[in-house]
């Protein structure tokens, strides 16, 4: 299911992106479309409430010495009972009505327990005594619940903004290549800029994968740098790429420049399914899916629950708006370099 | 400030979500800049082609 949801958006996205042509300019509702899924991520990334499931609350709480984390739980307001001025509150799993556990609550029982159905609250795990004890409320009868991944927390929204720039700058890099196969066979010097292009608002997305990337090193990991295997390979992928710019711009003839640059470019390339797909997940690191890592990463895992429907949604939207923004911003590059070109040779 | 941060997560995603929306802007603006030297250069132009007839 999870897989379906994400590869729709990523799908979506290249589709649309190409309609009606890469080169052509988009109609407004394409352009109306991207904005509204931009929103619809935004929304989806801050609005929900991160509230764990049963099972993975306890998984990480009996690692951690008297655990604290938002648990999201329903409750029955008939089953609640009083001992010596504690409430026990059996906790239902909100999905099937199955008593998962016992909650103690200190009296005065807050009146939301009362009132709602479904709860998430601040819930401390006390290892030795095996129980559940309530901190606070976070949300009440939530409309839509984000998953609790272990040692992420608040911080898997990130992923909803970081992971598509890193796929976008594949996409870009793709694209590069894909001119640059089509320069060197029709040699036609717009191919050649698109090539270019491509390959500069690629960068550019590899750098904000990159940023964004380290300063949720600095709090998840302890410093900036780590030089994680996933770290490696992206600065790896930076350098040959900055590379191609100085190829670029070391070169004065256009023509030589051109075709040297195009056939750098397509070997560029095939690196980087290597240095984004490949390596991180062979090497041991601290990065989701790398080689020591529980599972496959949040989103090639097959365990259950890593990521919730609604998670699954966010992260899709986030693919194919920011899939559409590239073609939406190469698109626009591509207009302007065309006029440019038109008014250098109209002037000279 | 980054005990702050460790304790407040989502101002992490803010933070995050803000350098993108950052660095998007920077590239419209520079975009922004190419079109307008790309009018100047067209009105240069029309006014050359207008002295020429």
């Amino acid at each position: 299911m999870k897989g379906i949801i994400i590869g729709t958006g990523v799908v979506l996205g290249l589709l649309l992106g190409l309609f009606p042509s890469i080169k052509k300019p988009k109609p407004l509702w394409w352009k109306i479309l991207v904005v509204g899924f931009l929103f619809i991520t935004v929304f989806l990334t801050f609005v929900p409430y991160v509230g764990s499931n049963f099972a993975t609350f306890k998984f990480v709480a009996q690692n951690i010495n008297d655990f604290t984390g938002p648990l999201y739980f329903a409750v029955k307001e008939k089953n609640i009972k009083e001992i010596e001025g504690k409430f026990f509150i059996p906790i239902y799993n909100p999905r099937n009505s199955f008593v998962v556990d016992t909650l103690i609550v200190e009296s005065p029982l807050p009146k939301e327990f009362y009132e709602a159905n479904r709860i998430i609250a601040n819930v401390q795990y006390s290892r030795n005594l095996d129980k559940f004890i309530y901190v606070n409320i976070v949300s009440v009868n939530p409309l839509l619940v984000l998953p609790f991944v272990p040692q992420l927390g608040e911080q898997i929204r990130i992923m909803n903004f970081h992971v598509p720039c890193a796929w976008v700058a594949v996409v870009a890099y793709m694209f590069s290549m894909y001119f640059s196969i089509r320069f060197l066979r029709f040699r036609n010097f717009e191919d050649d800029d698109f090539a270019y292009h491509s390959a500069v608002l690629g960068t550019f997305f590899a750098v904000l994968a990159t940023v964004t990337g380290m300063i949720w090193a600095k709090v998840n990991w302890g410093s900036y740098w780590n030089w994680d295997p996933r770290q490696t390979s992206i600065f790896v992928l930076l350098l040959i790429y900055f590379a191609y710019f100085v190829l670029r711009q070391s070169l004065d003839n256009f023509e030589i420049k051109a075709r040297l640059s195009s056939v750098y470019s397509i070997v560029a390339f095939i690196t980087v399914p290597f240095l984004i797909f490949v390596m991180p997940r062979l090497l041991e690191g601290n990065h989701p899916g790398s080689a020591n890592s529980p599972n496959a990463g949040p989103i090639l895992s097959t365990q259950e629950n890593t990521l919730n429907i609604l998670q699954a949604f966010g992260f899709s939207f986030g693919f194919a708006s920011f899939t559409l923004l590239f073609f939406w911003l190469i698109n626009l590059k591509y207009r302007i370099v065309r006029l440019t070109n038109n008014v250098k040779g109209k002037n000279g | 400030m980054a005990d702050f941060l460790i304790r407040n997560q989502i101002y992490i995603v803010l933070i995050i979500v803000l350098i993108i929306w950052i660095g998007l802007i920077i590239y419209i603006f520079i975009l922004e800049k190419k079109v307008k030297d790309l009018e100047k250069k067209i009105t240069m132009f029309n006014i050359g082609e207008r002295k020429k007839e």
